[in-house]
């Protein structure tokens, strides 16, 4: 593995994790279907 | 789950946020005040350069790094009081959960953040993302501690929703805060159907964050177990940190839940019941501490390796005895004598014992990486003493971080509303159902849902 590739593995996992945490805010909120 | 009238059963949990007496400014003067005193000490520190601290060569980690250790620890306890106790459904956690999940959030940025206060120049914090290589353990702290402080806050946010949505409902506030309110809630109505996705999302996050709490402090113990440094090469490093950093925030959770009782007048929330379950829990994790810590010392004893020895021998009877066995007398001696016997164990004594594990906590941290680095392998014995610019930067930490406490106790209730109410209201009759269920004769029918 070479230099910087760990800068970017970081990154890369927070953004996938912020990604998840959204949409579960996204899916939390959903509004109520009216019939 | 029916909001209807919770903020009328539950009035006393608004108070702190409609009234504000002198004491506030007092405590918030004081703080600001100790604030300045480190922020001119670090200044001070980046324009002289490291120098101006008690570090050197052999010795290039202090205090700072000791209070990274330390603070990391103690924002574990958050996650252990609200999700673990989540998980196994422990009905006394519910006075317990939002200011231990605050400890967590309001603590953790000062343990990554120590890190660059250890610094000389603190601007290449950058080349860790710049030129990180992921065979360095520094590396894999990085990871841990930034997934740790977004699922943390993602967690502590997550339970804030609905009460943040009652107080945009009910309360009468200025037109900024209001707005602030309406902003965070996000448009929560506090639906059926939004309760059970929360409850589910809790759990699934519970289950999560108590994963995360065992790998990142683990790994923070990595950074000093897969060097070849005496005292620290051992693969028994990473689970010895973790029971220490549950042991010092399940005493931060205490000292802080009943400062908030007193000054909140949260007497009929935060019951002496509710601290004697806390304080057995701490009083089982300081027997587990000293069974970790005689694990530890004894397999360096028995193994007899002289470079190790050396390091044992400072901490046990040299340099460092003083403090090593402060450190027992705080972490085993003295709660174990007062948490042992039900009539110290009151709300008092469970405060005291909390204290002297802090203390005796951050002295472990201290004689884990002092000692270690002052008996190198191979160089001359060096000698560590910290000047009044790490006191004062240590300090202005810990009253930033008080500081985020008081006044996140003023913009938020710090016992989660929303959960009282689901206690009273749900989780009697789920409870009551759980207990038959276990006895003879109950069938899997008969069970609870979840």
């Amino acid at each position: 593995m070479g230099v910087g590739e760990g800068g970017i593995i970081v990154l890369a996992i927070m953004a996938v994790a912020s990604a998840i945490f959204l949409s579960m805010l996204i899916w939390l909120m959903q509004p109520e279907k009216k019939d | 789950m029916k909001q209807e009238g919770t903020t009328q059963e539950d009035a006393t949990l608004f108070e702190p946020l409609l009234r504000t007496g002198k004491g506030f400014y007092v405590t918030v003067a004081v703080l600001v005040i100790l604030i300045a005193w480190g922020a001119y000490a670090l200044v001070r520190q980046w324009v002289l350069g490291l120098g101006v601290t008690g570090m050197n060569r052999p010795v290039f980690w202090g205090v700072y790094i000791t209070n990274f250790v330390f603070f990391i620890g103690l924002s574990h306890a958050g996650t252990l009081v609200s999700a673990i106790l989540r998980i196994v459904k422990a009905e006394w956690r519910r006075p317990f959960t939002r200011a231990a999940e605050a400890v967590t959030v309001f603590s953790l940025p000062f343990g990554a953040g120590s890190i660059i206060l250890d610094l000389g120049r603190p601007d290449r914090v950058l080349n860790v993302f710049l030129y990180g290589r992921f065979q360095s353990a520094i590396m894999w702290d990085v990871t841990c501690i930034s997934l740790y402080l977004l699922s943390s806050v993602f967690y502590f946010y997550l339970a804030l929703i609905p009460d943040i949505a009652m107080c945009r409902d009910r309360l009468n506030v200025g037109p900024l805060r209001a707005r602030l309110y309406k902003f965070l809630a996000l448009g929560w109505t506090g639906s059926e159907r939004q309760y059970r996705r929360l409850d589910r999302l809790m759990d699934i996050m519970a289950v999560w964050l108590t994963m995360l709490v065992v790998i990142v402090h683990t790994v923070v113990a990595w950074i000093f177990g897969m060097t070849i440094v005496p005292g620290w090469h051992g693969a028994f490093i990473g689970p010895y940190f973790l029971v220490g950093a549950i042991f010092s925030g399940v005493g931060a959770v205490i000292i802080t839940t009943v400062i908030l009782r007193r000054v909140y007048h949260l007497e009929d929330y935060i019951k002496p019941v509710h601290i004697n379950a806390m304080a057995l829990f701490h009083l089982s994790l300081s027997l587990l501490w000293l069974y970790f810590t005689f694990v530890e010392y004894f397999t360096i004893f028995y193994g007899n390796e002289p470079a190790h020895m050396v390091v044992f021998n400072a901490k046990f009877w040299q340099e460092f005895s003083p403090m090593f066995w402060i450190m027992v007398a705080c972490c085993f001696v003295i709660p174990v004598a007062i948490l042992s016997n039900p009539r110290t164990r009151t709300i008092a004594g469970a405060v005291v014992a909390s204290i002297f594990v802090n203390i005796g906590m951050w002295l472990e941290r201290y004689i884990v990486i002092i000692p270690s680095m002052a008996r190198p392998r191979m160089a001359d014995i060096g000698s560590y003493m910290p000047t009044w610019t790490e006191w004062a930067v240590t300090l202005a930490c810990f009253a930033f971080f008080a500081l985020l406490y008081t006044l996140f106790t003023k913009l938020f209730p710090v016992i989660a509303v929303w959960e009282m109410h689901e206690a009273r209201h749900q989780s009697v009759p789920e409870a009551v159902g759980r207990v038959r269920s276990y006895m003879p004769g109950a069938t899997a029918s008969s069970l609870p849902e979840e």
